[in-house]
């Protein structure tokens, strides 16, 4: 994360580095990422058409992985694959709104606070420092119980005001030197508003940062809610991974051998995480040179 | 002595608005504790009228507009009264905290120590020796980092005590084994540390890919700098030049990524101590929420808070200490008349930045 | 020298611990420790133990009621007609049950070696007089207490309390007068060092670890039979059913799904006590909403496939009830046996439907029903949301419904939530069960008599959630707490089980599922099937007293 913070912007212009399938070429993670991004994705909007009635409890209890049902069945006889195929449309749909929405205000408060500088520039810059203090997930639990059975909407704007601080702080770095560029100077000294400036100045050439300051609050989310679904937080009745752990860890599904049930929702979770943060790491690679890989020659070694 | 100030004066005010946010957040919501607590009593059998006024003072709720209950409420702070339990009612709240928050140090502590050490060292290891099959390191740090930590560590519970029987399973239980008294005694530490270990284990698993990250993708940035490729060009052994030069000044961005790891691993260790039934504040926490506990939720999540404040004041002291350009980087003024004058000061403080990392 | 070298020495060195530590693990999981006179249990419970043995606290420690202080008589919950002395050796009534008389049992010692006495049962009763709350927990309608000489104790109460005995002598402790009389806030009192008849004394107390001593000057000889019982906590069911599973504990009182095969396969030792103590019923509001009224009741009972939801959710351990709801065989005594003995275990969707149609339903496309205007048969259940098991009876009801055509919808709270919406009559049908006591009375009493319904603005509803008001009921019930003669009573029950049947004041499951786990290959005398003694049940006060003083290590 602090590597981002600090690597070398790129000079206006330099935006079109970036051509399309080019960049797959020189970043293997970031074309490994993206398949796995993809396959969640395509899952997740066209998995439910595929199946039926995932929650239909059946006598068929603990049942291990078959023909008829590829990933077996929970203790009460649900299939497991059913339910990981619509889980995943829920944790995805929590996970990019948190995503969204914390990127959104680290945006707002970030590059609207570096850019207007003087007192509103310290006051937001002091809230971002102290909302980073302030431990996330007990937080995070004691609003949420405050704020329950309000919907999962609260839960995703809870876990969203409580992550954006990081982000925040580091697009606030950045806007800063950015502030000090050549053209921003001119923009400014020609009396560009604010807003324009902002819009059309710096944050695209913060693009590639706030991209992956995004991708880190979307695994945020999805690792938050998660863990808010495995401890009872969550309503057990919304399919997500988090809540199929939560009943999976419940109904000892490990300590009855039905590794079936319990490993598949975590390996979603990690794998969903791994793909974005090979994305991230791509991007990473492209946008700052130093990373980039290179064959280390004799001398070196 | 300014930045000294300046923090101090910036964790205070850090701590007296999740104070102020610690108060607001349960009459935000409606619902009254007091009414709770009446619905918990009348369960052991019926509850006198007059013991609603009773109730409503020994929870420090009595009237008043909210200016003065927050006056109130900051009173009793000053004297640790942090009221009474609902859940263990009539037991003090901070009784019940300071039981478990030992545990919790302890474990947030030595899981925090060793993941940060074992994270930078690899990471140093791993930028420096970029190209190598180190950097195979990389995606399965990235790979942990994404796993969440309480299923890693019921897998590696499954896996050590029950398929590879590498660990006895009341290992996993507990922070030790009930048949020891607690105290300074051999037998009662032993089981502490073996029962420590599986949490410690899965937090450091979950959280040294961070830092492992991090680490690396400095120390290949800062591979780069000048100051590297003279040391390297004066002829330094390799050790001197990974070490002295280039990780000493790669470490440094990341002890502001310290506030951020630490929150990880607060949050990371209460859904341990829930898998591992392990005696910190974690499950009380849960407990709290549970049962509406309003005053024990408070108390705990203002001890979390203040402590993780405390820890990070800590380190942004060190970091102030070690490297001089945070010392003066709040000197920098930020208003847009003075552009280049800043721009003439970025460039001397550079200058003098690439002297302290090196050290012959 | 360099971060790293100074580092690996220090990690080896960890690594190197950590496994010799591991290597030399006791066998501290054996459970054969009951040998030296330690029985290692658990109640399961979520909570860390607090050092509160205050029998008024909503909280005292479970140990308080029986282990620590004793009652004057022990009333086995599973079996109503044994009833054995215990602080007392008889009683008789007079006055027409308004005058209980008890005689005590004499060479009894408070634990700080003060002589029990009359005088102290004569306090502890007298105080509920003077200071009802908390005293006077039961709410028993009592107006003088007298101690007749050191061994006898006369109670006098404004109007018969028959009834009543299960409280008046099986539920409240007796209290040390020298102690009590200077207690100042009984409320908040955590009475930490208690001083009690009981077999036991509190030895420590830590968060993780309670540890309970025999009490060495208990005036039954040779009781307790073991010398130590340390109480464990964990962070929930999971870890605790791990603990079991793993021999660690002696008893304990978890449900553990999957039993045989995670559980009693494990060691041939491992038995399973289950002898259900409640019956978990849909507790539906009889004044306002959908479940007002009766069809929409009886189709909703008539749609249950209860029989799945036994064996899906409790592996079969849910035995059926019958339709009056009375747990058998605890209280076979009154049971009608001229109603059926079960109730249906598959869903019967056509009496639904037709239920529904003769009351003016109409099927929907949808296939959901619709009232005579139009809208949707749509009924909200509310559940706890930590009750996992009680989540998935929910769940699969609304899928049974659905095919009924009645939409069942799922509201899962905090347990806070809940218990306020119920005592509040806040709800329009939620899932609960209710027993718990030796007395088939109080059982039907708590579940129907109109006096207990919700009522504005009231905090503390104990029963009849649902608002039941039935004047024939409640006509029945004051029958049979007013006599002592059995064929009246009996008649007065089978007229309630009838309304029980045509009214539905409830919608019972089954009988809710009580495993109760011992390691037999450590400890013997607890209660089973065979020998129902007392309730196998860790949580049930006075009874894990009883039990408690009568577990035997295994030689």
């Amino acid at each position: 994360m602090t590597a981002v913070a600090l690597a070398p912007l790129p000079e206006p212009g330099q935006r079109a580095r970036f051509r399309g399938l080019e960049a797959f070429r020189r970043s293997r993670y970031l074309a490994a990422g993206t398949v796995i991004l993809a396959i969640f994705a395509l899952t997740a909007i066209f998995g439910p058409l595929f199946v039926h009635n995932a929650d239909a409890f059946s006598g068929d209890k603990l049942a291990h992985p078959s023909l008829a049902h590829w990933l077996g069945t929970t203790q009460t006889g649900q299939d497991v694959f059913g339910q990981l195929v619509e889980s995943t449309r829920g944790t995805l749909l929590i996970g990019v709104g948190v995503g969204l929405i914390a990127t959104v205000v680290s945006v707002a408060i970030g590059v609207g606070g570096a850019l207007a500088g003087g007192a509103a520039d310290e006051a937001l810059n002091l809230l971002s420092n102290v909302a980073l203090v302030i431990p996330q997930l007990p937080l995070v639990i004691i609003v949420s119980a405050f704020a329950r059975g309000s919907g999962t909407f609260s839960v995703v704007l809870v876990i969203a005001l409580t992550s954006w601080a990081a982000s925040a702080r580091i697009l606030r770095a950045q806007t800063l030197s950015l502030r000090e560029r050549d053209y921003v100077l001119a923009a400014r000294a020609g009396g560009e508003p604010g807003w324009r400036i902002a819009l059309y100045d710096v944050i695209p050439n913060e693009l590639p940062i706030i991209g992956s300051q995004f991708i880190y609050a979307t695994i945020a989310g999805v690792l938050t809610v998660s863990t808010l679904a495995f401890l009872g937080l969550a309503n057990p009745s919304q399919l997500s991974w988090g809540n199929m752990l939560y009943f999976a860890q419940n109904d000892e599904a490990l300590d009855s051998g039905a590794w079936w049930w319990f490993v598949p929702p975590g390996l979603c979770i990690a794998l969903f995480g791994v793909g974005l943060a090979m994305v991230n790491f791509g991007l990473d690679e492209i946008f700052n040179p130093r990373l980039r890989g290179y064959k280390r020659t004799k001398r070196e070694r | 002595m300014r930045y000294l100030a300046r923090k101090l004066g910036f964790y205070l005010l850090a701590a007296w608005l999740a104070i102020t946010l610690n108060f607001l957040l349960p009459r935000l919501i409606p619902g009254n504790p007091v009414e709770l607590l009446m619905a918990r009593l009348s369960q052991a059998g019926p509850v006198a009228p007059g013991e609603q006024q009773t109730l409503t003072r020994l929870m420090g709720l009595s009237g008043g507009n909210l200016f003065s209950q927050y006056w109130a409420y900051l009173d009793q702070l000053a004297h640790f009264d942090f009221g009474l339990s609902i859940t263990y009612f009539p037991v003090p709240v901070v009784t019940v905290i300071h039981q478990e928050i030992f545990w919790t140090l302890i474990l947030v502590g030595t899981s925090l120590v060793i993941s940060v050490l074992l994270g930078l060292s690899l990471g140093v290891v791993a930028g420096w020796f970029r190209g190598s099959w180190l950097d195979a390191l990389v995606p399965s740090t990235m790979f942990l980092s994404a796993i969440p930590y309480f299923w890693l560590a019921i897998v590696l519970v499954y896996l050590l005590t029950g398929t590879v029987h590498a660990l006895p399973p009341s290992d996993a239980l507990g922070g030790y084994d009930p048949s020891t008294v607690p105290g300074w005694n051999t037998a009662f530490i032993e089981s502490a540390v073996q029962h420590a270990l599986l949490p410690a284990l899965t937090i450091v698993l979950s959280s040294v890919g961070g830092w492992l990250f991090g680490m690396r993708n400095m120390m290949v940035s800062t591979l780069a700098e000048d100051y590297v490729v003279a040391a390297q060009a004066k002829g330094l052994s390799r050790r001197r030049v990974m070490l002295g030069y280039a990780a000493r000044n790669a470490v440094i961005p990341s002890a502001s990524g310290f506030a951020i790891a630490l929150g990880f691993v607060v949050s990371g260790s209460l859904a341990m101590e829930i898998v591992f039934s392990y005696p910190g504040i974690g499950y009380n926490l849960l407990q709290a929420v549970g049962n509406d506990d309003y005053p024990l939720m408070q108390g705990i999540f203002l001890f979390i808070t203040l402590a993780v404040l405390g820890a990070n004041l800590i380190v942004d002291l060190l970091q102030g200490f070690i490297d001089p350009r945070t010392r003066t980087a709040g000197a920098r003024s930020s208003s847009p008349g003075r552009a280049l004058r800043h721009i003439r000061r970025i460039a001397t403080t550079t200058a003098t930045a690439t002297v302290p990392g090196g050290r012959a | 020298m360099s971060t790293f070298r100074r580092v690996l020495p220090a990690l080896a060195l960890t690594g190197l611990l950590g496994v010799s530590v591991a290597g030399c693990a006791g066998s501290s999981g054996s459970g054969g420790a009951a040998a030296d006179g330690v029985v290692t249990v658990t109640t399961g419970a979520a909570n860390s133990f607090q050092a509160d043995f205050n029998p008024f606290s909503p909280n005292d420690n479970v140990a308080t009621n029986g282990m620590i202080y004793e009652p004057l008589y022990y009333f086995d919950t599973v079996d109503s007609s044994q009833v054995t002395p215990w602080l007392a050796t008889s009683y008789a009534w007079s006055d027409g049950g308004r005058t209980l008389t008890f005689q005590l049992r004499q060479g009894v010692k408070w634990t700080d070696g003060q002589p029990f006495t009359a005088a102290d049962v004569a306090f502890t009763f007298q105080k509920m007089i003077s200071e009802p709350t908390p005293y006077n927990e039961y709410d028993l309608p009592i107006t003088g207490a007298k101690a007749d000489g050191d061994y006898g104790v006369t109670l006098t109460f404004s109007k018969a309390v028959y009834s009543d005995l299960y409280y008046i002598a099986g539920k409240v402790d007796i209290l040390p007068e020298h102690i009590w009389k200077s207690v100042t806030d009984p409320t908040t009192w955590q009475n930490s060092s208690p001083v009690g008849t009981g077999a036991f004394e509190v030895s420590t107390v830590t968060p993780q670890v309670l540890t309970m001593k025999a009490n060495p000057h208990y005036y039954e000889a040779g009781y307790p039979k073991i010398k130590t019982v340390r109480f464990l906590s964990y962070s929930g069911n999971t870890a605790s059913n791990a603990a079991i599973e793993d021999g660690q504990l002696d008893w304990a009182g978890n449900y553990i799904p999957n039993i045989q095969t995670d559980y009693l396969a494990k060691n041939p030792k491992f038995q399973l006590v289950n002898i259900p103590l409640s019956v978990a019923d849909f507790v539906p509001n009889l004044k306002t909403g959908p479940t007002a009224s009766l069809p929409v009741r009886q189709a909703i009972s008539d749609a249950l496939g209860r029989d799945f939801i036994s064996q899906s959710v409790y592996d079969g351990e849910a035995p059926a009830t019958n339709p009056e709801a009375l747990l058998t065989p605890n209280f076979s005594s009154v049971v009608d046996s001229s109603l059926p003995g079960t109730l249906p275990g598959t869903a019967n969707i056509a009496a639904a439907a037709s239920v529904l149609e003769n009351a003016g339903y109409t099927k929907g496309s949808d296939g959901i029903f619709n009232d005579s205007s139009g809208a949707p048969l749509k009924v909200a259940i509310q559940v706890i949301s930590g009750y996992t098991d009680y989540v998935q009876d929910v769940q699969i009801a609304q899928q049974q419904l659905k095919q009924a055509g009645i939409d069942l919808e799922v509201d899962s709270e905090s347990y806070q939530q809940f218990t306020s919406n119920q005592d509040s009559g806040n709800f329009q049908l939620l899932i609960d069960n209710f027993g718990y006591t030796p007395s088939a009375y109080s059982y039907y009493y708590n579940l129907l008599d109109s006096t207990l319904a919700p009522k504005a603005g009231v905090a503390d509803t104990i029963g009849n959630y649902g608002g039941y008001d039935n004047a024939q009921v409640d006509a029945d019930l004051s029958t049979i707490a007013g006599t002592l003669d059995t064929t009246t009573q009996n008649t007065a029950f089978a007229d309630i089980e009838q309304h029980m049947v045509d009214d539905l004041p409830v919608i019972p499951l089954f009988e809710q599922q009580n495993e109760q786990e011992f390691n037999g290959a450590a400890v013997t005398g607890y209660p089973t099937k065979a020998d129902p003694y007392a309730s196998a049940a860790i949580y049930m006060q006075p009874d894990i007293g009883w039990v408690m003083m009568r577990l035997a290590p295994v030689s």
